[in-house]
């Protein structure tokens, strides 16, 4: 019992603590492929204290839900953080959940975020809203679909019987419906994630932002916690794609020196697709709006596909 | 692990890559995209015939890994950027049917494939899937012929096509003979060639590749 | 024997392509059109006296089947080089063509024919590769005056007609799918010769698909019924002389691909399920044919829906089966390709003097150009299957073939069809040679090349309609072993 609590507290940590570093190396990378020198990689943890410490400044008219947003939706991020396989396969949380609350936990992140941007009344932060949930609409339904193919190999919709499955099976899990399902999962991170081509994070231009329009009434000690919540929800959104699709190496048992390979493991696998993702978002431009839906449904497609040649290749 | 177990491992993930880049045409927008597309699918396929020369060492099928690599995933895509570059054509693709609709067309197809393979019985675990991916590949270049408007794209729906079934011949025969597969190479380079004179002979005359001009002949 | 034929059309290409003057391009085009009718003669010869030829490493081969088609391509290529000397010497002399585009359609023109005799002479189902190349080469050939009509028939040719032979390539694959599993992988596996043989233990599902393929396939080339959408626009949209070739001989080398590997397929299948299929495709290409003939409005599209009825018909008389159906259809295909081109050169001598294709605007050809105006109603006669018309004695053995085998509603429906197709066919044909020549047209015929490639022709319509000498006979009814 107390080891299990301990499992929950140091993914906690680890989450929290990492979630930032993510967020600066990425940066890093981008301005490196640039050309440009950058920020530090601990850049993010500066910003997050230095937000820490101030004021928020609130709207007049504001009800409380742009009090509870940012809280409700850290904590609905947080939460899913414990059901998602991070440095460990068996997690002990994962009886409360599976995919489908991973997927439902974000949207509630999102739907209180979004709620908030509308409630202060400002036209950006409706914008913002009704773009965010024009793309949950479609990202939704592709990220529970791709990881679904995968799901229906081991038979279960729990995360952490997934990853440690898959990780069991070693280069055999490999095939086709893996790699389908990959592909398709690494574009709704790109979504999730709010990077180019569907989202540019380092804009304030109108014209093209989403998730900054939506918290542009946020400041402070509030803003700190969107941020957070924000980069944590892509450290677990990559941490998705690493422990379902490359679990190996992942500490199925609790012993330190496991969890420390793990752990080395898992920062390795969370930086390379990070690079990737830097890599993807300084070679591209960012689409129109009306094009993401297209976007989106090469990935819906592609989960379908990887459905399709998981019944071929098993059924034969 | 055998060797053969390793390339049939290899050779399904490059199928599912091949169909990977079938839905990126599919679903792009831009013929610089598609052309991308076809010469990546292109260059799978090369690997694919490259696998299949490597487990059954047949020095045949290299050939033909190696013309596939050099006239398909190379040349044809060179012709295309030349022709796009030359008549100054608007880089977006004009659609019939718009990419969100053309992509679920795209997956019912891949499935009406696989039933089409399982109900002629064809069994082994790499054929069926290859041969899946081959059909679809043919159907879903047909229906890009039929789903837009500019000549360049039904070229490419025949070039998708032609991919598909050397996918399937590979994949059924390991390939047929060389001097077959010579003859079909030969012909699809100088069907592309001559497409592509017909190509600027439609802009030069009409101004325009959209196919919607091409109606006046009808009776 | 075969190389020296297939030669002979390069090399003539070849020197067409060095030459400097009208003159001189007209004289090695017809000098080669001569010495590859004389070696497809002798290839003929040599195929009666000794059934099958095989040289190049098995790579070519020719039975009576093949010496068959070779016989057809040389002698309507040969006439329409005959008549091309006057038809694009006219174009030449109206400042439509230049010197180079005159040469181009020569160089073309050869390379044509070679690539239609390759068709016939193929030992490998790799026939596949001949066909495609004849599209290439006679889709350039339509491209010659930068139309924009003849673009767009081009290109729908290409298309179409690519996508069509692509599905036959899916076919010959299956097939050779089918044959490794009995022969092994060798070269061999795809060869007439060698797949003949074992043919009956093929897998019958693989085979129907096959041949389900490969009659989508070439049956698009062959201008069946419904994918013959293309056909009207190229026919009516090349030169005269190419018009003539494309509906004469290229139909019949389609037509050839899906003869021989019904014969592969039956010897697997049974024939029932393959002559079902040629019956409705047959049947179809004749029924849809009737409503454009009948309200044509373009003499050259009414002699390319035509097409489609003839190639309907043979498909039918393959279908029908027995000895009569396929000795019709073989008849047919060569009365056929005599009686078609006879008709598209009619055509274009009207083309070139009354500088219309509709209908409506020409009149009185027989006041303007006699001799055109007469062969024009003879052609019209014979091409719808009146006696005492060579075309008569193929339809009727069909139809006869229809009854004696059982297929009696699809023999009155084809009996049905062909009388609606004669009615409006000579309707159209007499509004066009009787009356009074508009204004403007001077009276006069066309030059003497024109008209001599004609009474060439017209030797093969009347005489066959009355009296098919008994060579030839044989050769037909060992046409008929070898497909059978």
């Amino acid at each position: 019992m107390l080891t299990q609590f301990a499992i929950v507290i140091f993914q906690v940590i680890i989450i929290l603590a990492l979630a930032p570093l993510l967020s600066g190396i990425i940066k890093k990378v981008k301005a490196f492929l640039q050309m440009r020198k950058g920020p530090g990689i601990f850049q993010p943890y500066y910003d997050i204290a230095k937000l820490l410490r101030k004021d928020s400044v609130v709207s007049e008219n504001v009800s409380w839900i742009f009090h509870a947003a940012p809280i409700i939706s850290f904590v609905a991020v947080l939460t899913a953080g414990l059901i998602i396989p991070v440095y460990i396969s068996n997690m002990p949380f994962s009886f409360a959940g599976d995919l489908i609350a991973v997927v439902y936990l974000f949207a509630l992140a999102r739907f209180f975020i979004a709620l908030a941007s509308l409630d202060a009344g400002s036209s950006f932060g409706g914008m913002g809203g009704s773009r965010e949930m024009f793309i949950s609409s479609l990202v939704e339904p592709a990220m529970m679909l791709s990881i679904f193919a995968i799901a229906l190999n081991v038979g279960t919709t729990n995360l952490s019987v997934i990853s440690g499955a898959v990780s069991s099976m070693g280069l055999d899990a490999i095939s086709p419906y893996h790699l389908l399902a990959f592909v398709a999962l690494f574009i709704i991170a790109i979504a999730e994630t709010g990077r180019i081509p569907v989202d540019n994070p380092a804009t304030h231009l109108e014209l093209t932002m989403i998730h900054e329009a939506m918290i542009l009434e946020y400041s402070g000690k509030q803003l700190a916690i969107v941020e957070l919540g924000a980069m944590m929800k892509q450290l677990l959104v990559f941490s998705l794609l690493a422990n379902i699709f490359f679990p190996w190496g992942i500490a199925s048992e609790l012993s330190a020196a496991g969890i420390a390979l793990s752990l080395i493991v898992f920062i390795i696998k969370i930086v390379v697709i990070g690079v990737v993702i830097a890599m993807v978002e300084t070679s591209t431009a960012k689409w129109r709006l009306f094009r993401l839906p297209n976007l989106l449904s090469i990935s819906l497609m592609l989960s379908f596909l990887a459905l399709i040649s998981f019944i071929i290749v098993k059924g034969g | 692990m055998s060797e053969l177990v390793f390339g049939s491992k290899m050779m399904q993930l490059l199928i599912a890559l091949i169909l990977v880049s079938t839905f990126m045409i599919l679903g792009s927008t831009r013929l610089y995209s598609c052309v991308r597309a076809f010469g990546i699918q292109s260059f799978l396929l090369a690997g694919v015939a490259g696998i299949v020369a490597y487990s059954t060492g047949k020095s045949d099928i290299y050939i033909v890994a190696i013309l596939t690599l050099v006239i398909k995933a190379a040349v044809i895509p060179y012709i295309f950027i030349y022709i796009i570059r030359e008549i100054k054509v608007k880089r977006e693709i004009a659609l019939y049917v718009n990419i969100s609709p053309s992509l679920i067309i795209g997956g019912v197809l891949v499935v009406i494939s696989y039933y089409l393979v399982r109900s002629i019985n064809i069994r082994t675990e790499l054929s069926s899937f290859a041969l899946s991916a081959s059909i679809s590949l043919v159907s879903i270049g047909l229906f890009i012929m039929i789903s837009r408007k500019k000549a360049i794209m039904q070229m490419l729906g025949i070039l998708l096509m032609e991919n598909g079934l050397f996918l399937g011949a590979i994949s059924l025969t390991y390939g047929m003979p060389l001097l077959v597969e010579l003859g079909i190479f030969f012909d699809v380079l100088i069907g592309v060639l001559i497409m592509g004179i017909l190509i600027f002979r439609i802009n030069r005359t009409f101004e325009s590749i959209d196919t919607d001009m091409l109606k006046t002949l009808i009776g | 024997m075969i190389e020296y034929l297939l030669l002979a059309p390069v090399l003539t290409g070849i020197l067409c392509f060095f030459t400097k003057t009208r003159k001189q391009v007209e004289v090695v085009s017809v000098t080669g059109s001569i010495v590859t009718l004389l070696l497809g003669m002798a290839l003929v010869v040599d195929v009666y006296r000794h059934d099958i030829i095989v040289t190049w490493q098995n790579a070519l081969f020719a039975d009576a089947f093949s010496a068959f088609i070779v016989l057809i391509v040389s002698i309507v290529g040969f006439v329409a080089s005959l008549y091309s000397t006057g038809y694009m010497g006219h174009e030449f002399e109206h400042n439509i063509i230049d010197m180079k585009r005159l040469k181009m359609y020569y160089v073309l023109f050869h390379s044509f024919m070679f690539t239609m005799l390759l068709v016939g002479v193929t030992n490998n189902l790799g026939l596949w590769i001949a066909i495609e190349m004849t599209t290439l080469v006679s889709a350039l050939l339509m491209i010659l005056y930068s139309r924009k009509s003849s673009v767009e028939a081009a290109w729908k040719y290409m298309i179409i007609c690519t996508v069509g032979i692509t599905f036959a390539l899916f076919g010959t694959i299956l097939t050779y799918y089918a044959s490794v599993k009995i022969l092994g992988e060798t070269g061999e596996a795809l060869n007439w010769t060698s797949l003949l043989a074992v043919a009956d233990q093929f897998d019958p599902t693989i085979m129907k698909l096959a041949f389900i393929f490969i009659l989508i396939g070439y049956g698009t080339k062959a201008g069946l019924a419904p994918m013959h959408t293309w056909l009207p626009d190229a026919h009516s949209e090349a030169p005269t002389p190419v018009s003539a070739l494309l509906s004469g001989v290229l139909l019949n080398c389609a037509m050839y691909g899906i003869i021989r590997f019904y014969t592969i397929a039956t010897k697997s299948f049974g024939t029932e399920f393959g002559s079902n299929l040629l019956i409705v495709f047959g049947l179809l290409s004749i029924g849809i044919a009737v409503p454009f003939i009948l309200l044509q409005e373009d003499y050259k599209r009414l002699l390319a829906y035509s097409s489609v009825e003839h190639m309907g018909i043979v498909a039918l008389g393959i279908g029908f089966g027995g000895v009569f159906g396929i000795f019709g259809a073989i008849l047919h295909m060569f009365n056929h390709a005599m009686t078609k081109s006879f008709m598209f050169f009619g055509a274009g001598n009207v083309l070139l003097k009354h500088e219309t294709k509709e209908i409506d605007k020409v009149s009185g050809v027989v006041k303007s150009m006699p001799v055109t105006g007469t062969m024009l109603i003879i052609g019209g006669l014979a091409i719808t299957g009146s006696p005492p018309f060579s075309i008569f004695i193929s339809e009727f053995t069909i139809l006869a073939a229809g009854f004696s085998q059982g297929h009696i509603v699809a023999s009155v429906l084809f009996l049905l069809f062909i009388i609606m197709i004669f009615a409006g066919f000579f309707y159209h044909i007499s509004r066009m040679t009787f009356g009074t020549p508009a204004a403007g047209v001077k009276s006069g015929d066309v030059s003497r090349w024109m008209l001599g490639a004609m009474a060439i022709l017209i030797v093969f319509v009347i005489v066959f309609g009355v009296y098919i000498p008994p060579f030839f006979n044989e050769m037909i009814m060992k046409v008929v072993n070898v497909v059978r």
